[in-house]
């Protein structure tokens, strides 16, 4: 069963995409914030991470950067999913290796969850 | 030290001559500059020159506090700018996240088994939650869009083919165009115009124009979509419905914030009042301009000159 690791501050977001993963046959393991997230991520070294970025502690590009620095966690695919529409931010989630770069809004739950089979795959 | 005020200013979205530090400067250099000019006219005309630098370095000085009132008026002013953008930032998160999040917790109840045997008066309920849902996303989108527009950092300029965003705007609404029974025509001519300016703008003024065009047709009407390159420097785009038209009376508020024609509210009571508003601020940020005809019960043409950069 492969593992997801969902770092996110919404408890909302975490049931609804969390209970849909979980209904896909997939492993969901919950950060609610960006020290939290970084510790799992090192400790599960899960499959995918799905990553939002204003989060409590440690912004999600940081958290990103120090993923890419560890060599337990820097070929972990993220996918970076956040309301932040911000060019920079995508610049540097890209550069920094994120897989996508999904604003919230623009997506239906159905669409986020083909997007993560996809790069999951 | 670097002039670090230049590349502050920069940042703020202020040219150089905008600066109010360098304007600053530049009024010192002009006082110290008249004050030595005054003193050797003043030694020229009057026998203590002492006297007229005196006076002039004191006007200087005078001039040098208001000047300092108005940079810091200035400065305030900017800073009142960068406020409105965080803000628009704090709502395009703080808001989004709760409607994303009710939008999302939607689509989970109605992928559960047991909501199809729910009597079909429950479907209509989730249907009316979703679309007050949608309006609430539409509403904020646009508030974000009206905070951002002038920010040339947020929508920075690239190069790319009008044509093909046209069409690919018109593909996304295909589906809402044939549910609302309409014929869209497309005619561009060159196949491709290539131009330089902010893309995910111009998209913004496709679509709310488009999306007047389908809102404000009749059953069986025509949306006709014309670009024209008018010589190497600028484009034509028209957008011709078959619709309601704009009532007279309507025409000079048409552009202003929060603004519905009175049959405009009567087809459609759920619009912002904002689409409009942005298209014409897009278009004046781009140096475009803008200009529409219309005959009540007829249509409506909307007609953009655009520069191609």
């Amino acid at each position: 069963m492969k593992k997801i690791l969902f770092i996110e501050d919404e408890a909302a977001l975490q049931k609804t995409i969390g209970d849909a993963l979980r209904k896909e046959g997939y492993e969901v393991v919950s950060a609610l914030d960006g020290e939290t997230g970084l510790r799992l991520a090192q400790q599960e070294t899960p499959d995918l991470i799905l990553l939002d970025l204003i989060l409590p502690k440690m912004h999600g590009l940081d958290l990103l950067a120090k993923l890419r620095e560890d060599e337990k966690t820097k070929d972990i695919p993220v996918i970076v999913l956040t309301n932040v529409e911000d060019i920079q931010g995508v610049e540097k989630a890209v550069s920094l290796g994120a897989r996508a770069y999904l604003v919230k809004s623009d997506y239906k739950l159905d669409e986020v969850i083909r997007k993560i089979k996809e790069v999951i795959q | 030290m670097k002039i670090k005020f230049l590349s502050n200013c920069k940042d703020l979205g202020l040219s150089w001559w905008q600066c109010p530090q360098f304007l600053f400067l530049v009024m010192g250099v002009i006082n110290i500059v008249s004050t030595v000019f005054f003193y050797f006219l003043g030694q020229r005309y009057i026998e203590d020159p002492r006297i007229v630098a005196l006076v002039v370095s004191a006007i200087s000085a005078i001039l040098f506090v208001i000047s300092y009132v108005i940079t810091r008026s200035l400065e305030d002013l900017v800073e009142v700018n960068k406020l409105k953008e965080d803000f628009s930032n704090i709502v395009s998160h703080q808001l989004r996240a709760p409607i994303t999040n009710l939008k999302w917790l939607l689509e989970s109840v109605e992928r559960e088994k047991e909501i199809k045997q729910l009597p079909p008066s429950y479907k209509e309920y989730f249907d009316l939650i979703e679309e007050n849902i949608q309006r609430m996303d539409n509403l904020v989108n646009d508030l974000v869009i009206v905070a951002k527009i002038k920010s040339p950092k947020v929508f920075p300029k690239q190069s790319f083919d009008l044509n093909k965003l046209i069409r690919d705007v018109v593909k996304s609404f295909t589906p809402l165009i044939e549910a609302s029974n309409l014929k869209i025509e497309l005619d561009c001519n060159p196949d491709k115009i290539e131009i330089t300016q902010p893309e995910d703008l111009l998209k913004t003024v496709i679509e709310n124009l488009l999306d007047n065009a389908i809102r404000y047709n009749k059953p069986k009407g025509i949306i006709r979509i014309t670009t024209r390159s008018k010589g190497r420097k600028k484009v034509i785009l028209k957008i011709q419905d078959t619709g309601i038209g704009i009532p007279d009376k309507s025409k000079q508020f048409l552009f202003q914030r929060f603004f519905r024609a009175s049959n405009a509210m009567e087809k459609d009571p759920r619009g912002s009042g904002l689409g409009l508003f942005i298209v014409k601020t897009i278009i004046e940020r781009v140096g475009g301009r803008i200009y529409f005809s219309s005959k009540l019960g007829k249509g409506t043409t909307f007609k953009i000159i655009l520069p191609k950069n």
